[in-house]
């Protein structure tokens, strides 16, 4: 899936908001904003919070504007995105030194900040042994549509090392496999009876 | 997750980590669910529309820090060089100089201290002062020092020009004909009126044309179709806003509250800088106080306008539907300047210094060249702006926007909502040599066309020709970046109309605005 967008156009529309102009940014928020809202979402799992950062990492991006010095623009959106919603965990769990709610400990305190609805319980005991990037290239990879060529444009790292990193977290993943496979099993059940 | 897909990504980290083979029927097994356990982010375009909205809300607000304020890439590399090595010698000049003890004397910011401190202003030449406290203070010739010096590194370039999209908003009478003893410069009625690109002009109201974001790729060429004028004036007015002029005596108030866990009069040297206030009523509004920038906001106590009804739709799009604004929704332009009237005469804020109010509609360009205008999203609050007049001159922003008191509209509850662009009217001035030479102007009006105006596909490149019409002049916002502060400054400008627009669907611009003060050349 080609999920990349027209670079060229997207380094146009930055330099035109870097001058000055709002309609250039309005432009460049509708290219980025399901991406963006979506890469925040996978790391609070709320929406409210997602929309109340995305919004924070929109008008930062703005107020910050002089400061991007070329390069992606959107590896500069993702890197303010991951840096607000880590200061967002840093604010709320003061005492926990987290950076999105997938390492929060406490079951019952995940349980409580993600959305009703989502059962995402057993998964986050699975993606909490995994390293914070690992986390995140897959999210990006499988969640994101994002190609490693991509990921590693939006993490700043060699493409290799992104794909060594994703190798490394589907093998730790894949020793857990028995707890996914019983996260999954009564829908596989439901799924059997159907087919009955 | 395809098969193919799937293929792919196994094969690209085989070639990584061939030992990853052996465990192939696992991997699969995690990869296809990993993928499909992505959770429901919920976004839809009613969540970004909703977002988009306050994002642009604040953009308005918030300029940006200008770094880059009048830089385009027209003048040649050369002119970077020169202008560039003026530079070092000019500053290493300024730092000799201010080594010398008499240099305080005449150092326009140590004036400004005794000024702020209610000490006699030894450089003052005259103040123009009212009873409600403006000021506009007069100081010596290019008292502000070099006007781009001390912005960043990439300003050495000095670029002239900025192209200016929403002039045509501006009251005409508000604009004054250049040097009106030796032309008539005409404030005509096709001063720019330029339809704007989709998903352009939309500016901070949020109103995007989803379906049609790309649009084709071409280049401007500029080319001055007005009068030929005759530039008299050799000397201009720049204007420098004060800050930090707002007293404020609530710390000698917050220094005597008592708090069980901490205790105040341990912090020295406390100011206020920043206080906010709301109304704790339904429809209440926040007031915001910026004591270090001068400004006062308004917004809405958001907690106090939410519709219960709309809260309450979650994901479900139809029940977003129902509350999407039409076009026949929006008020006339005479009724939401009423509603704006209104506002300001309730909360008695004086417009001496405000031209006559006219309502941002640039959406409606937008909209008319949206294909799809039944799902087009029409913003749910509009702005009304009343211009800041400075020299009975309209002021502009960088972009070419008025510039001014900006009351937002919330249409949802057919109220006025808040305020920005509210800062005391005070002002140092000092003049400036102004470029004269006309055909110099109008050459870098013409050279003005800059990075960020093309669209689309890099394919199919071709020039479109764009006429200019004769200009008028304006004030420009300007932020200058000086010893560690963004200073504001008004500078005088020509402002040039956009006149034809072949490819009109594309392009956003309306003018072209140039600077007039020699400094920035």
């Amino acid at each position: 899936m080609n999920t990349s967008f027209n670079v060229t156009l997207v380094d146009e529309l930055a330099k035109a908001a870097q001058n000055g102009a709002s309609d250039a940014f309005a432009q460049l928020y509708d290219l980025h904003i399901k991406k963006i809202y979506n890469f925040i979402y996978y790391k609070t799992l709320n929406k409210t919070v997602a929309e109340d950062i995305c919004s924070q990492v929109f008008i930062k991006a703005w107020q910050k504007l002089s400061q991007f010095q070329g390069g992606s623009f959107s590896a500069w959106l993702y890197t303010i995105a991951r840096n607000s919603v880590s200061d967002y965990y840093r604010r709320e769990h003061q005492h926990l030194n987290i950076d999105d709610c997938w390492d929060l400990s406490d079951k019952e305190d995940f349980l409580a900040r993600i959305d009703q609805g989502l059962n995402m319980e057993k998964i986050q005991e699975t993606m909490k042994v995994l390293k914070n990037e690992e986390r995140e290239i897959l999210m990006m990879r499988f969640w994101l549509d994002l190609s490693f060529k991509e990921i590693a444009e939006q993490l700043e790292k060699k493409e290799g090392a992104v794909k060594m990193a994703c190798g490394r977290a589907l093998k730790n993943l894949q020793h857990n496999m028995p707890l996914v496979v019983f996260m999954l099993l009564p829908e596989l059940i439901n799924i059997c009876k159907k087919m009955n | 997750m395809q098969e193919n897909e799937l293929k792919n990504i196994l094969e690209e980290l085989y070639k990584i980590d061939s030992s990853l083979r052996e465990f192939e029927g696992p991997l699969r097994e995690v990869i296809i669910q990993m993928s499909d356990l992505g959770p429901d982010t919920q976004f839809t375009p009613a969540l970004a529309a909703r977002i988009k909205e306050q994002v642009m809300n604040k953009v308005k607000e918030v300029s940006i820090p200008n770094h880059t304020a009048f830089s385009f890439n027209f003048i040649n590399k050369q002119k970077y060089v020169y202008v560039g090595s003026a530079l070092v010698i000019v500053l290493l000049l300024m730092l000799v100089v201010y080594k010398l003890p008499a240099f305080k004397q005449f150092n326009p910011d140590s004036n400004l201290e005794l000024d702020l401190a209610g000490k006699d202003n030894n450089l003052a030449l005259n103040t123009v002062r009212s009873d409600n406290g403006d000021e506009v203070i007069k100081l010596a010739a290019n008292a502000f020092g070099s006007l781009s010096a001390q912005t960043s590194g990439q300003d050495t370039g000095m670029a002239l020009a900025q192209d200016a999209r929403m002039v045509n908003e501006l009251g005409q009478a508000s604009v004054m004909p250049v040097s009106s003893e030796t032309v008539s410069v005409s404030v005509s009625n096709d001063f720019a009126i330029t339809p704007i690109a989709p998903g352009f002009g939309a500016g901070g109201s949020g109103g995007m044309s989803m379906s049609k974001m790309i649009a084709p790729w071409y280049q401007i060429k500029y080319v001055y179709a007005g009068e030929q004028l005759t530039l008299k004036d050799e000397r201009g007015e720049v204007y420098k806003r004060l800050v930090g002029t707002m007293n404020s005596n609530l710390i000698s108030l917050v220094k005597n509250l008592k708090f069980s866990d901490l205790e105040m009069s341990s912090f020295n040297n406390l100011t206020v800088s920043n206080l906010s206030l709301m109304e704790d009523k339904e429809k209440g509004l926040a007031i915001n106080f910026d004591f270090v920038n001068d400004n006062i906001y308004i917004s809405e106590n958001w907690q106090k306008w939410r519709i219960p009804e709309r809260d309450a739709c979650g994901a479900d799009n139809a029940c977003w539907e129902r509350f999407r604004l039409k076009e026949s929704d929006v008020p006339s332009d005479s009724d939401l300047i009423a509603i704006s009237d209104e506002f300001i005469s309730n909360h008695e804020i004086s417009l001496n210094h405000y031209g006559p109010a006219q309502v941002d509609n640039n959406w409606r360009q937008d909209y008319e060249l949206s294909s799809d205008k039944n799902n087009y999203y029409i913003p749910e609050y509009m702005s009304v702006v009343y211009p800041l007049m400075i020299n009975e001159e309209a002021v502009l922003d960088q972009s070419g926007n008025p510039y001014g008191l900006r009351v937002n509209i919330n249409l949802l509850q057919n109220m006025a909502s808040g305020l920005n662009g509210l800062s005391p009217y005070r002002y140092q001035s000092s003049d400036y040599n102004l470029e004269t030479d006309f055909s110099r102007i109008v050459k870098v009006a013409e050279t003005s066309n800059r990075a960020g105006i093309y669209y689309g596909s890099l394919n199919d490149r071709e020039v479109q020709e764009i006429k200019l019409g004769t200009p008028t002049r304006a004030y420009v916002q300007y932020w200058r970046y000086q010893n560690n502060n963004n200073e504001e400054l008004l500078i005088p400008a020509l402002v040039f109309p956009v006149l034809t627009n072949n490819n009109q669907a594309f392009y956003g611009q309306r003018s072209v605005v140039v600077p007039l003060v020699k400094e920035l050349w």
